[in-house]
């Protein structure tokens, strides 16, 4: 790669950079999140912000998706977190991490996240796209959004024309136009691969953030270390940030989003941030039109859950319930959008109608359990993709059953079964279910990863405080 | 008055879930469920193995992750100075890139023509066609080796060059070779000389 064009796919990322850190300079919860988990928030909302508003714009009143534009909607919050950065005049030092005993954990994790991603962002750099889904699908129709400028290219508003799953959403190629557009490259210039890419440590820091805020470092620093060890989310050319899918995206907006709504007492801002990555989500990738709503719905549920304290947690109803109502209003804003702009797509399910039938779901919601399970788990022990990392989880998730035991577990537990259940559904009413599993189960998996591996931190939590044979830099 | 009854009740209570009280003639299963130690035990072994089957997960995945990254970060060096127009090459191969390139020249970013499948069966050559043709829209027409003597997609076919306001070009696009442009003109010549096929 010669530097200018490296420069270029770096120019990219900044593009949705800046405008998230000045999102996060405005909103007091993000503001106050620790740096690591502050960095991925900024990074998410930069691109749900940037891309959410051209998307809107592009539809609504045919704004061209071109550099004024493009730079004109990053520049607001950029514009905005300076004023704000000025205003306070002070720098709001981020919470300091405890001496809690698990640096060692953290840095080897650390060291590893870094490694693969820097890794990623040199391949991303060198390389052009060659994976299926992205040149099938969605670089190309980031092709055709380019080619006209609009969100209503020919190729998807006319029938007729060879397009892959036209009503798929178009979040993740209207960044890839943005990136290409401000960075005046050729139509066939891979310069957005590097944004794919940084949703790896973006996915990374958001497992360790947030396994650090509810089960400790030491459990979150060897759950990142093995997030970060797991082919499929960082290497595979089938739905990983090597790739252009858009699955990786959706289970850090759905992920992000969710976490957020699940602390006990969520600021305003919080909730807006919530919703503006749950509204993303769904701008996404078809199955964020279901996760979205489920992030929701259990946030809403959080308080209602049986357990400990169950009386102060439903009095917290009250000071939740704002925090969710502005949570509620992007993300619905985000389904209306789609539901509008997919109104001009006149094929929009025929892909969709081509390859399932409603006929099937009964008796095959049952029936179609052992082959699916089957089909399933050859997939998750493919040495390539998972290593050994599937048959490891179950156990300590059954060993460290006592960890599952805390209010966000069961909340946790149903937010990551809802992208498997979703998956499950497509392969029961599929005509070809050994098809869809093998080209879709590890993705279903990829975009439950956030919640199950939070999950799977609690449970590790609880093995390594009762392990006592283990040195105590390993412990807890 | 109050203690005297919670002590009777203490007192009903250990008489009623005492261990004595309990069948020791019952099975080994009953045994053991109700013996803490062993379950301890169990537990305990069950953390143990969970813990140690983690780390070999850890410890195998360090290779392969190595390997992925070592690989991306040394060909670093020999890619230096490559162009994003070298590394198509590179991966496409330069006789693909030429033939993408007439054809891109040939139609308009604007334009549209009819893609025609040359391979046996999905190899998504069509897929990668399109995509490095884009935003030039496609009219997908079929399967070249579905069409033989008067079927339904020769007749199919025949319809689409034959209609004035088509695309002039027709792309076939190979699975192992690079994408072939004919003239739609041309295309139905051929046809008309192979009496109807291709």
């Amino acid at each position: 790669m010669v530097p200018s064009e490296a420069l270029a796919g770096l120019g990219g990322v900044a593009l949705f950079a800046a405008p998230g850190a000045g999102l996060a300079e405005i909103l007091p919860g993000i503001r106050e999140m620790p740096t690591g988990r502050r960095l991925a928030y900024a990074w998410l909302l930069g691109v749900a912000w940037t891309a959410g508003w051209l998307y809107a714009l592009s539809h609504w009143l045919a704004v061209p998706l071109r550099t004024p534009a493009i730079l004109g909607a990053a520049a607001v919050p950029v514009l905005a977190g300076g004023v704000s950065w000025l205003r306070r005049r002070k720098i709001v030092r981020p919470p300091q991490p405890s001496r809690e005993r698990g640096r060692l954990a953290g840095r080897i994790a650390l060291a590893a996240g870094a490694l693969i991603s820097l890794a990623l962002v040199c391949d991303a750099l060198d390389n052009p796209l060659t994976d299926w889904d992205g040149r099938m699908t969605w670089s190309a129709q980031a092709r055709y959004v380019r080619g006209e400028g609009t969100v209503h290219p020919a190729a998807l508003t006319q029938a007729g024309w060879y397009v892959s799953h036209p009503w798929y959403p178009l979040l993740m190629p209207v960044a890839q136009v943005a990136v290409l557009e401000v960075t005046h490259a050729e139509p066939d210039h891979h310069a957005f691969r590097p944004m794919y890419a940084v949703f790896f440590p973006v996915w990374l820091l958001l497992i360790h953030g947030w396994a650090v805020a509810l089960a400790g470092r030491t459990a979150a620093g060897w759950t990142a270390l093995c997030a970060s060890l797991l082919s499929f989310p960082a290497f595979a050319g089938s739905g990983g940030a090597a790739s252009a899918y858009s699955d990786l995206p959706l289970a850090c907006f759905f992920g992000a989003g969710l976490l957020l709504l699940l602390t006990p007492r969520p600021r305003l801002s919080a909730g807006l941030a919530a919703g503006i990555l749950l509204g993303a989500a769904v701008l996404t990738k078809a199955e964020g039109e279901i996760l979205a709503p489920v992030a929701l719905g259990l946030a809403v549920a959080y308080p209602w859950i049986p357990g400990r304290r169950t009386m102060v947690w439903r009095r917290l109803w009250g000071r939740r319930r704002r925090a969710l109502a502005l949570a509620a209003l992007p993300a619905a804003l985000g389904v209306v959008l789609l539901l509008s702009w997919r109104a001009v797509v006149p094929e929009s399910f025929e892909s969709f109608e081509q390859a399932t039938s409603w006929s099937l779901l009964w008796p095959g919601l049952f029936t179609r359990i052992p082959r699916l399970a089957w089909d399933a788990r050859g997939q998750m022990v493919s040495f390539l993709d998972w290593g050994i990392f599937w048959s490891a989880a179950p156990l300590v998730l059954i060993a460290g059953w006592r960890g599952l035991k805390r209010r966000p577990a069961f909340p946790l537990l149903l937010a990551a079964a809802a992208p498997l259940g979703v998956g499950w559904l497509y392969a029961t009413i599929s005509l070809k279910p050994d098809f869809v599993v093998m080209t879709t189960w590890n993705r279903f998996l990829l975009q439950a990863s956030v919640p199950l591996l939070v999950l799977f931190a609690f449970a590790l939590r609880d093995l390594l405080r009762r392990a006592r044979w283990l040195p105590g830099a390993l412990r807890p | 008055m109050l203690c005297h009854y919670a002590a009777t009740m203490r007192h009903i209570g250990s008489a009623l879930y005492s261990r004595e009280r309990r069948p020791l003639t019952g099975s080994l299963f009953s045994f053991l469920i109700h013996n803490a130690t062993v379950l301890t035990f169990a537990g305990s072994v069950l953390r143990t193995v969970a813990l140690a089957l983690l780390a070999v997960s850890l410890l195998a995945a360090l290779p392969l992750a190595a390997l992925r990254v070592g690989r991306r970060l040394v060909e670093v060096v020999p890619l230096a100075g490559e162009t994003a127009r070298g590394a198509h090459v590179r991966m496409l191969g330069a006789a693909a890139m030429e033939a993408l390139d007439s054809i891109r020249r040939a139609i308009p970013p604007g334009g549209d023509y009819l893609l025609l499948d040359g391979g046996e069966e999905l190899q998504g050559a069509t897929y990668w066609v399109r995509f490095e043709l884009a935003p030039r829209r496609a009219r997908y027409v079929g399967r070249l080796s579905e069409m033989s003597g008067q079927t339904g997609p020769l007749r199919e076919l025949r319809q689409a060059l034959s209609r004035p306001d088509g695309p002039r070009w027709v792309v076939v696009a190979l699975p192992h070779d690079p994408a072939v442009l004919i003239d739609r003109g041309e295309l139905l010549r051929r046809m008309d000389a192979n009496h109807g096929s291709l």
